[in-house]
Formats: C-alpha cells, sequence, structure tokens
C-alpha cells in the first residue's frame, strides 16, 4: 500500500478514482485492502452472504493491466463495490436472504449488475438482507444478522442493513441496493452514510427480485452525496427489458451535483417534528435546517394533509403486490422443494385417515399432490415476516375485499402523489427526518409486526409518490443534493430527506467525526468510525 | 345471500346490484356511501372497524389461496397478528376518496410493446439448471391427473 491510509475507504470514491488513475495504488491494492478490512470485521458486523474474494482480485489484477496498457476504462474502473443479494448475478448465488433460494445460482446479470460490470466495478460480494427485502432491520434475514457498526447491539436497519453496514463499516466505498418503503434509506440514516432512491423508473428493475413492483427500486449507498451521484450515473437509464423504466436521458450526475444553484427553497412539514418523534430527531432537524437557512436556503412550511395514511397505504399496496410476485416461488422451476416422499407419504396417510373415517367432506378438500407440494414448499421455504405479508396481501386482493382495501389504498395514494405535487410548487426539496427515533436494538420489535411497519412512516410516501429521495447525514454542511425543478413527472432530485442523526458527514470529503467529539447520535453514541469495532 | 354480523364486506358486496336493485343505506356496521363511478356491479363502501376481526377459518382460508401450510401455533399467532395490521388499516376511512382515480403506478404509463418478433431466449439447459427434479427437457411434479 503506498499512499493511502490504514483505512482506504474514508475517501470518497471520486478521491479512489483519482489515485487509481493517477497510479497512487493499483485495484489489486484497494481489493486486497477491502478484503482485508472484511476479514477483520464481518465476522462482529454480518454485512456480506458471500465474498467472492479471488475473482474480485483477477478482475483487479486484469483492470490494472488494461489500465497499465493505455485502454479506456468504464467509470468506476478497479472500484470494489458491494451488491444487495436480492440483485441477480449471472453464475453466482441470489440467495434474497432466504431459505427459497438458497441454492438459486441465477443464469442472467440483473441490468444494473450489467452496468457495474461494463463499468469495470469489481463487485467484491452480495450482501444481507431482510429476506425477500421484507422488512426494516435486517433480522428477518434466514441466514445471519447484520449489526450496525457503530453498536453492535442494534439494527443496521433493514432491508438493505448489509449494504449501508458494510460502507459504513469501510469495507467498500460504494454499495447498491433495494428502496422499496425506505430499504435503502433507513439503513443508510441509521448507519451514518448516503443512500439515494431514485426517481421510480429511473433504474432498471430487471434482474431485481421482485417485492412491490410498483414501489420497488434501486439505488446507490455511499459515503456522500457525490459518491451516490457518481454511482447513480452508472445504474441509470433506459431499459427495454423493463416495462416501468422511464425514457428520459440521464443527466451527468456528478456535474449537476457540482453546481450550487444561486437559490433553493426548502420545505418542511411541522406535523413530521411533532408527536412519536423522538426529541433527538426534532433537535437534529431543527440543526439541519439552521444549516440550510444559513448557507442561503429558504425555508418553508409546507403541508402533507395524507401523510398520516400513508403507512396504512403502503402496507397494503405493498403485501397486496407482494402476495402476487411471490407466488412464482413453487418449488417447481428452481429454488427450495419440500423433501417429496415424505410430502406424499404424508398425504396417503391423510387420505387413509380420513377413509377409515369415512369423513367424505374431508376427502374431497383434501389437497392434491400438487398443491401439497406447493405448500409444503411455500411454508418451509419462507420466514415468518413474508408469510405474514403474503397473507395480507392475498387478504387485501381477495373477492369482496379488493375494493375496500387495495382500490382504496390505491386511491389514497393519489392523494399522496397530490400533496406531493402542490408542495413541489412553492419548494424545490422538502427536508424531514427518517425516522422517529434512533436504532433500536436487535430483537425489540421483531415481535410486534405492526410497531415495526410504524417506523417507515416517514419514508414509504416518496416510493407511493414515486419521487426521489436522499438520506443523509444531517449536520452535513453545505447541500446534500442539489435539485433541478424538472418540466413534469419526477425527473431529477426534487425531493430529499435527512435523518435525525448529528453525524458530520463524510461528504464534500470531510472526515468523520473524531473519537474526542462524544455526541449523542440518533442511532448510537457516535465514535470515530472504527471505535465500535476495535 | 346470508350477511354475517358486523363482518364480511364480501357478503354485503355479493348482494349487493347496482343495477336497479334497492340499496340499503346501512348493513351491520358496513355503510354504503356511494356508487363507484366505473363498476357498475359494486359500491363503494367504507370499511368497519368491527369487522376487522379475523376468524381463524378465515385465515386458514387464506393461507390455503395463498398455497402456504399453517401450524396450529403459527395460525394462532398469525390471526392475532393479521387482526392487529387490518384495524389500523381502517384509517383509510377516514380518507374521502369519492372521485379519486387510483394509482397504481408512480409513472403512469400505457402498454409497452415490442415488435413480435422471435428474438434468443435462454437456453434449455440453463433454464433447468436450478430445478429440483428434472428429466432431459422438463420440469418434473407429482402426478396431476388420476389417482395419488
Amino acid at each position: 500500500m503506498t499512499s493511502l491510509d490504514k483505512f482506504p475507504f474514508d475517501r470518497c470514491a471520486s478521491k479512489l478514482l483519482v489515485a487509481l488513475r493517477e497510479g497512487h495504488v493499483t485495484s489489486e491494492e484497494l481489493v486486497q485492502a477491502a478484503l482485508v478490512q472484511i476479514q477483520k470485521y464481518d465476522p462482529h458486523v454480518g454485512a456480506f452472504l458471500a465474498v467472492r474474494g479471488e475473482k474480485a482480485l483477477d478482475q483487479a489484477r486484469e483492470i490494472d493491466r488494461r489500465r497499465a496498457r493505455g485502454e479506456k476504462l468504464g467509470l468506476l474502473a478497479g472500484l470494489p463495490v458491494a451488491v444487495k443479494d436480492n440483485l441477480c448475478m449471472e453464475g453466482e448465488p441470489t440467495t434474497c436472504a432466504s431459505r427459497m433460494l438458497a441454492r438459486f445460482v441465477p443464469p442472467y446479470d440483473a441490468t444494473v449488475v450489467a452496468r457495474l460490470r461494463a463499468a469495470d466495478a469489481i463487485i467484491i460480494g452480495k450482501t444481507n438482507l431482510d429476506e425477500f427485502a421484507m422488512g426494516g432491520s435486517t433480522e428477518t434475514s434466514a441466514f445471519q444478522k447484520t449489526r450496525n457498526p457503530w453498536d453492535l447491539e442494534r439494527i443496521p436497519g433493514g432491508s438493505s442493513g448489509g449494504a449501508a453496514a458494510c460502507v459504513a463499516a469501510r469495507m467498500v466505498p460504494l454499495s447498491v441496493g433495494s428502496d422499496t418503503g425506505g430499504s435503502i434509506r433507513q439503513p443508510a440514516a441509521l448507519c451514518g452514510v448516503t443512500g439515494l432512491k431514485p426517481t421510480y423508473g429511473r433504474v432498471s428493475r430487471f434482474g431485481l427480485v421482485a417485492f412491490a413492483s410498483s414501489l420497488d427500486q434501486i439505488g446507490p449507498l455511499a459515503q456522500s452525496a457525490e459518491d451516490c451521484a457518481l454511482l447513480l450515473e452508472v445504474l441509470a437509464g433506459h431499459d427495454p427489458r423493463d416495462a416501468t423504466s422511464i425514457h428520459r436521458p440521464v443527466p451527468r450526475y456528478r456535474e449537476v451535483i457540482s453546481h450550487r444553484p444561486e437559490s433553493i427553497k426548502i420545505g418542511y412539514v411541522p406535523e413530521m417534528l411533532s408527536d412519536g418523534v423522538s426529541p433527538d430527531v426534532v433537535r437534529t432537524m431543527e440543526e439541519a435546517l439552521n444549516v440550510f437557512r444559513s448557507s442561503g436556503a429558504e425555508i418553508r412550511e409546507v403541508t402533507l394533509p395524507h401523510a398520516r395514511y400513508a403507512v396504512a397505504t403502503y402496507y397494503i399496496i405493498a403485501c397486496s403486490e407482494a402476495s402476487s410476485n411471490l407466488a412464482r416461488y413453487d418449488g417447481v422451476h428452481y429454488g427450495y422443494r419440500t423433501d417429496e416422499k415424505a410430502m406424499l407419504a404424508e398425504l396417503a396417510e391423510e387420505r387413509r385417515r380420513l377413509q377409515q373415517e369415512g369423513n367424505v367432506a374431508a376427502l374431497e378438500d383434501l389437497d392434491t399432490a400438487l398443491v401439497r407440494l406447493y405448500r409444503k414448499t411455500r411454508a418451509e421455504g419462507f420466514g415468518a415476516e413474508v408469510k405474514r405479508r403474503i397473507m395480507l396481501g392475498t387478504y387485501a386482493l381477495s373477492a369482496g375485499y379488493y375494493d375496500a382495501y387495495y382500490l382504496k389504498a390505491l386511491k389514497v395514494r393519489r392523494l399522496i402523489r397530490q400533496d406531493y405535487d402542490r408542495a413541489f410548487e412553492t419548494v424545490d426539496m422538502i427536508l424531514g427526518p427518517v425516522t422517529p427515533a434512533p436504532a433500536f436494538r436487535i430483537g425489540e420489535k421483531i415481535n410486534d409486526p405492526l410497531a415495526m411497519y410504524l417506523f417507515d412512516l416517514f419514508t414509504v410516501s416518496a416510493n407511493l409518490a414515486g419521487i426521489p429521495a436522499l438520506a443523509f447525514p444531517a449536520g452535513f454542511s453545505g447541500e446534500g443534493l442539489p435539485h433541478r425543478s424538472a418540466t413534469s413527472g419526477a425527473s431529477s432530485f426534487r425531493g430529499a430527506f435527512a435523518p435525525g442523526g448529528a453525524h458530520v458527514s463524510a461528504g464534500d470529503g470531510l472526515a468523520p467525526a473524531s473519537s474526542a467529539v462524544d455526541r449523542k447520535q440518533s442511532t448510537a453514541v457516535l465514535k470515530s468510525p472504527r471505535g465500535s469495532l476495535e | 345471500m346470508r350477511i354475517r354480523g358486523g363482518h364480511s364486506l364480501g357478503a354485503v358486496r355479493g348482494i349487493l346490484d347496482c343495477s336497479g336493485a334497492r340499496i340499503p343505506r346501512s348493513l351491520h356496521g358496513a355503510e354504503v356511501v356511494g356508487l363507484h363511478p366505473h363498476r357498475v356491479d359494486c359500491v363503494e363502501m367504507r370499511l368497519s372497524v368491527a369487522a376487522m376481526t379475523l376468524t381463524r377459518q378465515e385465515i386458514e382460508k387464506v393461507a390455503l389461496l395463498a398455497r402456504l401450510i399453517l401450524t396450529p401455533e403459527e395460525l394462532d399467532e398469525m390471526t392475532g397478528q393479521l387482526s392487529r395490521v387490518l384495524e389500523y388499516m381502517a384509517l383509510l376511512n377516514e380518507v374521502n376518496t369519492e372521485g379519486v382515480e387510483p394509482l397504481a403506478h408512480a409513472v403512469e404509463f400505457a402498454n409497452v410493446f415490442r415488435e413480435d418478433r422471435v428474438e434468443k431466449s435462454l437456453d434449455r439447459e440453463l433454464a433447468l439448471a436450478n430445478a429440483p427434479h428434472r428429466d432431459d427437457e422438463c420440469y418434473l411434479v407429482p402426478a396431476v391427473l388420476g389417482d395419488v
């Protein structure tokens, strides 16, 4: 290692790219550093489900060779990145942290994975998540818990907990996650990194294992908004293989973000800072607003009258869509299948018993072998939270309830969207907390699904409305992301959210808070990034 | 059709026929608030909070629809948890959505088409590679027809 610190990934990705281009460091050295960091800290953090060390090193050496030969390289050439394990990677297991897909090896790349490869990024491993992205704490993963690098007794957030934790723990400079109801932004906030959910349709969902098709979006996690912009430029773009992908040219986000607009109007919703929100979060929000005010932004109050219905609306829609999307896991084509012999024997035994009892009605109702195959496969392959959501969705869509639940929710969704359209007539950006309270302890909420769902109250609206949203550590000295008011729809960064964390961000090249500063963060007691682990 | 007390909007919906039949103003806690602008076979119904306690029987039915099989313990736990969540969902009753069009997608697309032309698809071996049970050509499943 030449001119790099002990923790090379304290630097932002763009600076690392410069170092690579100017020959101060090789890609092999970077990947090696990442692997060392992972080896040292991941046994405690548990961010990764799989690390492809040898392949990553081979790729790194190849990039170094091509660079030495003066060949043209991709935008992220030589940088190690991590990818959430619900994104298909050809030839590598993609498990969605579920027993259902524990041994599933996709025969194709997700579009974003193909784009990362084309940009010469080095995918170093797949990160842990809540099972099928259903959860807000990464606790529902069937394989392992991921712990918050700032406090190992606490959740990293979810469902992209692994993707957020590995960036926070300085294992990689960039990671890719997915966000359906806050699953990038909430773990980013709780881990003190920056995460972006782009405008719906901005990034292709082809190869993202579907949870809720009208809500899912893929996005970047990094230590700074600038790095998120860099990664987004690689990920974004129209894809004919995703019918919901938008036809709009991808701006050069790196340039967009470097332009400070002369004037910016930032809105905030007073109700978001009232009951149910922890005082820590409120204080941090007010500090954040002051930072923006002192850098010249105009702060205005806005209202989102239907915000209080967002969680109910979201969960009806998300679970309904999930019940449909997860119907494909039937044990037939791929994934887990129940022990067929045992299943047939059990069924035969049930039939014998019912015949002996003369129970004609029950015999008629008895599952056929194929139906029993489906039922047992799914009962054994899915975890409790996934089953809960499938059940909720099935109920909400069933005959007689469809109008009362699903259709009703879709109408409220339009009202939520209209609230935003109205608000954005007077402001460019809306600032708010990401979570109502700091990161809770592992195990604290897992037995109370409703309490877990209510933790999402600030994030779900952006998915419902399809607008982009950014989570960044509060106390950021400077703009989060500059905005562009789009002509229609939701093209650039028109919405942004700040987490309730008083963490001096690593954006703009600022160093993270030193261990001398012991400030109560909304997530944990702040130490230096290595503090909790050493 | 019998209406179960304070329950089952499905049953209520089933007997209402907007094309001419008399529509009762209120049925066991489900209040009729208006006609849906586009669907003549249903009415806009207000959820009744009291109706949201699920029975174990209903949970079993939903489990069958969802192709899941639950243990008795799971059934009990699930009944309680889902009832609580559904009670919370009744919050949406407060919202007046008369005349509001549903928003299914953030970006409102019409159907996206391509030319109906045969293109390269997944090689059969690759498609079968993850199969739990297969032969040379197909996925294998338990017999669907005939006796087990």
